[in-house]
C-alpha cells in the first residue's frame, strides 16, 4: 500500500535506520500493518564473527522498538494528511510501555508490525500493537506515547521538553 | 568507537563505553554506571537524524542491556534477552557530543534466570533523560529451537 519510496519520504529517518520496508495495509486514524525485513546485511551484524551462535543473531529489541514506531509514526503522518491537521507534522517520543518480547526475530524473517491509534488526547498520540512473524505473535506493545506538533513549535519546545513529558504522566 | 558492537551478539551499536560495578552483593543486587558518549560517527547514528544527531530513544534500553552484559562478565553459553519493557520515559534529548551516564539497579524476579533492572540515564548537564524498567533473560545459546 505504501513503498519503501513512500516510507522515506514521510519519515524523518534517514538510512541506515529506515526500519520499515513496505506498509502492507493502512486505515488512517486506525491502524496500520508495515513489513521489515530482517537481514544479515545490516549494520547489527556487522561485527558478528563466525562461529558465534544462532542466539546471538536474534534481531535487537533496541532496534525492533524503533521500527515499530516507526510503524505508529507513518500511521500518524497519514492520519494528519488525510485530516489537514498540520502541514509540518512531527512527533516526539515520550514514552512505551508494557512490552513484552516472547520470542525473537532471526535473519530471514519479516516482521510484521500491526500498530492501533488507542487515543489522541491534548496532542499526545496513544498507540499499541503487536509485532508478528508468520503467524507468531513474538512481542507485544502496551502504550507508545508520542506529542504531535510541528516541526517549528516542537523545535522551539526542545528546551522544556521534560515539562512536555512529565505532564504526559498524568494521561499515561 | 566507530565500527560495531563491543559485545558478542547483534547490536545496534556499542551502547557502553566504560561500566563500573558500584555494588555488588551476594543475594544479587547490583548496582552499575556506565558511560556512552554520544557520537554522531556511530553506526545507525547517521539515521537519526540526517543532519541532526540524537541518540534514539530506543537505544537507551540497548545501553542497559550491554551495561548489564559487560558486568556479568564472560557470556559463555548464553546471551542476555530484553524480555519485558515496563516503561520507557524519554525526557531530554541526548545530543550527539554529549556523554550519558546510566545508573542501574538490578534484582532478581521471582521468575528464574529472569533479572529486573531499574535505570536512570542523565546527560552531561547532570540532567535526566531518560528512566528504564526492564525485564532481562539470560537465554542459552544452545535454546534457538525452529
Amino acid at each position: 500500500m505504501l513503498t519503501h519510496a513512500d516510507i522515506a519520504r514521510l519519515l524523518p529517518h534517514g538510512h541506515p535506520l529506515v526500519l520499515v520496508d513496505r506498509v502492507a495495509a493502512l486505515e488512517p486514524g486506525e491502524s496500520i500493518a508495515g513489513l521489515k525485513a530482517v537481514s544479515t546485511s545490516e549494520l547489527c551484524y556487522a561485527h558478528m564473527t563466525p562461529g558465534l551462535p544462532p542466539e546471538r543473531w536474534a534481531y535487537p529489541t533496541s532496534l525492533q522498538i524503533e521500527s515499530f514506531a516507526q510503524c505508529a509514526a507513518i500511521l500518524w503522518f497519514e492520519t494528519a494528511r488525510i485530516r489537514e491537521v498540520l502541514d509540518d507534522q512531527a512527533l516526539i517520543a515520550l514514552a512505551v510501555r508494557r512490552c513484552r518480547f516472547h520470542a525473537a526475530a532471526y535473519p530471514g524473517d519479516v516482521m510484521r508490525h500491526e500498530a492501533r491509534i488507542d487515543t489522541i488526547v491534548h496532542d499526545h498520540l496513544f498507540v499499541r500493537g503487536e509485532t508478528f512473524v508468520e503467524d507468531r505473535c513474538i512481542a507485544s506493545v502496551g502504550q507508545m506515547v508520542a506529542a504531535i506538533g510541528s516541526r517549528r513549535t516542537l523545535r522551539d519546545a526542545g528546551g522544556t521538553a521534560q515539562t512536555t513529558s512529565e505532564s504526559e504522566a498524568s494521561h499515561g | 568507537m566507530t565500527g560495531g558492537a563491543g559485545v558478542p551478539f547483534a547490536a545496534p551499536l556499542s551502547a557502553v563505553d566504560r561500566v563500573e560495578v558500584l555494588h555488588r552483593d551476594d543475594g544479587a543486587a547490583l548496582e552499575l554506571r556506565a558511560e556512552k558518549s554520544i557520537d554522531p560517527g556511530d553506526p545507525y547514528m547517521p539515521g537519526h537524524f540526517p543532519g541532526f544527531p540524537i541518540y534514539p530513544g530506543a537505544f537507551v534500553p540497548e545501553t542497559v542491556l550491554q551495561a548489564l552484559a559487560v558486568a556479568g562478565g564472560a557470556l559463555d553459553g548464553r546471551v542476555p534477552r530484553i524480555v519485558a519493557l515496563r516503561e520507557l520515559r524519554l525526557l531530554a534529548p541526548l545530543l550527539a557530543g554529549d556523554t550519558l551516564t546510566c545508573t542501574a539497579t538490578v534484582t532478581r524476579r521471582d521468575e528464574p534466570g529472569v533479572l529486573g533492572v531499574a535505570a536512570r540515564v542523565r546527560r552531561g548537564d547532570g540532567r535526566p533523560a531518560a528512566r528504564a524498567e526492564l525485564e532481562v533473560r539470560f537465554v542459552d545459546d544452545g535454546a534457538h529451537a525452529r
